[in-house]
């Protein structure tokens, strides 16, 4: 009987004392899939050996404790702290992969402008290319319009067709023309120009010595609207001198009638006058 | 039979109270925990970590009550307790600003890489 009443009152002590927990392997398991997420940024675990390593060990901890069934306090604690360790981990991996970001700023920002550097001179190597060939283009359209290279420079002959007959007023054509050596001539700022207005021998003297100043100022004029600077041209007019074939028939009179521009050959070099040829 | 009855009572009730406590009061690890909050206090865990720092206070504040009655075993947990979320405050706060650095550099980088960037839009075609 005493035997009975004694363990009888034993065992509730037992009870109440350590009450022993009951085994949550989800838990735990939910845990350890935390533990190993950490590594799926790419050696997300390198940033953070110490700490991932102290979650492990909490963790490990834990898992002893359910194996012996520990008393609840005990596991709860535990539970308690191994969470709170892995939080920690996560945010010293967030830490130290935000402080590389910073530690190689300065090398990107660097990068950047290298790079930056790089594009720039491939754009004006580009530009270069393209100016060069828009350069060779009017050069080519220039050829066409009847250029000579000849001592004084190369000369451009505007035939009387472009003229309206006995006007210095440019026809349609004869303004394309004039635009198109605008902007050659605009190709070559340094060049000087010198403008030479003839005309054939018909009509008096006087007249065709007005006419050709008129048509070669005209063609002047239309050259610094479209952008030649005035100061770089010079404008003559020689009338029914200098013909360039018979006034004897109609053919010949209309290759007299012309303007000629010639372009220096010097940089910033006057246009020697044609007098001085002979 | 009636006194031994009441004295193995006695002594079964003795066993409940001493079981789950320890002697010594946790003195030490009471100021750790009190320094690890002003640690935490004092690199601005109060603007990045604001839980857990008042989870913290609040651990030990309770700690401290429990040691005035003298469970030690209690106020030892929560003492460790408050440590482990003063450590995370800590981690937390570190986290939040290297990031909040990092996202400022980034920023920064994009705005350089935009700026240094010339546009494509420069290349005119020409007219004839």
């Amino acid at each position: 009987m005493r035997k009975f009443i004694m363990t009888s009152l034993l065992i509730p002590a037992f009870l109440f004392g350590c009450a022993s927990t009951p085994r949550d392997n989800s838990q735990i398991s939910s845990l350890q899939q935390q533990i190993d997420q950490l590594d799926t940024n790419p050696e997300g675990k390198q940033y953070a050996p110490v700490a991932v390593r102290q979650a492990q060990e909490s963790l490990d901890k834990l898992k002893t404790l359910a194996n012996k069934g520990s008393k609840s306090d005990e596991y709860q604690h535990q539970l308690f702290v191994t969470e709170k360790q892995i939080e920690i981990a996560r945010e010293t991996i967030n830490q130290k992969q935000a402080e590389e970001v910073v530690a190689t700023a300065e090398l990107r920002r660097k990068d950047i402008l290298l790079q930056a550097e790089q594009q720039q001179s491939e754009q004006a190597r580009s530009l270069a290319a393209s100016m060069a060939g828009r350069a060779q283009a009017l050069e080519q359209q220039v050829s066409d319009l009847q250029a000579q290279e000849t001592d004084r420079g190369l000369v451009l002959t505007l035939g009387a067709v472009l003229f309206e007959t006995g006007k210095a007023t440019l026809q349609e054509g004869g303004r394309r023309t004039v635009t198109k050596i605008a902007e050659f001539l605009n190709q070559y700022p340094e060049r000087n120009i010198l403008i030479e207005g003839f005309t054939d021998s018909t009509g008096s003297e006087d007249f065709n010595q007005r006419l050709s100043e008129q048509r070669a100022e005209a063609v002047k004029e239309l050259l610094v609207l479209n952008g030649v600077e005035a100061n770089r041209i010079e404008v003559q007019g020689h009338g029914e001198a200098y013909p360039v074939a018979s006034n004897e028939n109609a053919a010949g009179r209309q290759q007299n009638r012309r303007v000629e521009i010639v372009i220096g050959k010097e940089n910033g070099a006057r246009v020697s006058d044609r007098a001085d040829e002979f | 039979m009636i006194k031994i009855l009441s004295s193995m009572a006695l002594l079964s009730l003795f066993a409940i109270t001493t079981a789950c406590s320890s002697v010594k009061p946790p003195n030490s690890l009471a100021t750790q925990a009190r320094e690890r909050i002003i640690q935490a206090e004092s690199i601005g865990a109060d603007q990045e970590a604001p839980l857990e720092l008042r989870e913290a206070s609040q651990y030990l504040s309770d700690a401290e009550a429990s040691m005035q009655r003298n469970r030690h075993e209690e106020a030892q947990l929560l003492l460790e307790k408050s440590l482990i979320t003063s450590e995370l405050a800590i981690a937390r706060t570190n986290s939040q600003k290297a990031q909040q650095a990092a996202a400022q550099i980034e920023k920064d980088l994009d705005l350089l890489r935009r700026e240094s960037t010339p546009n494509t839009q420069s290349n005119s075609t020409f007219e004839n």
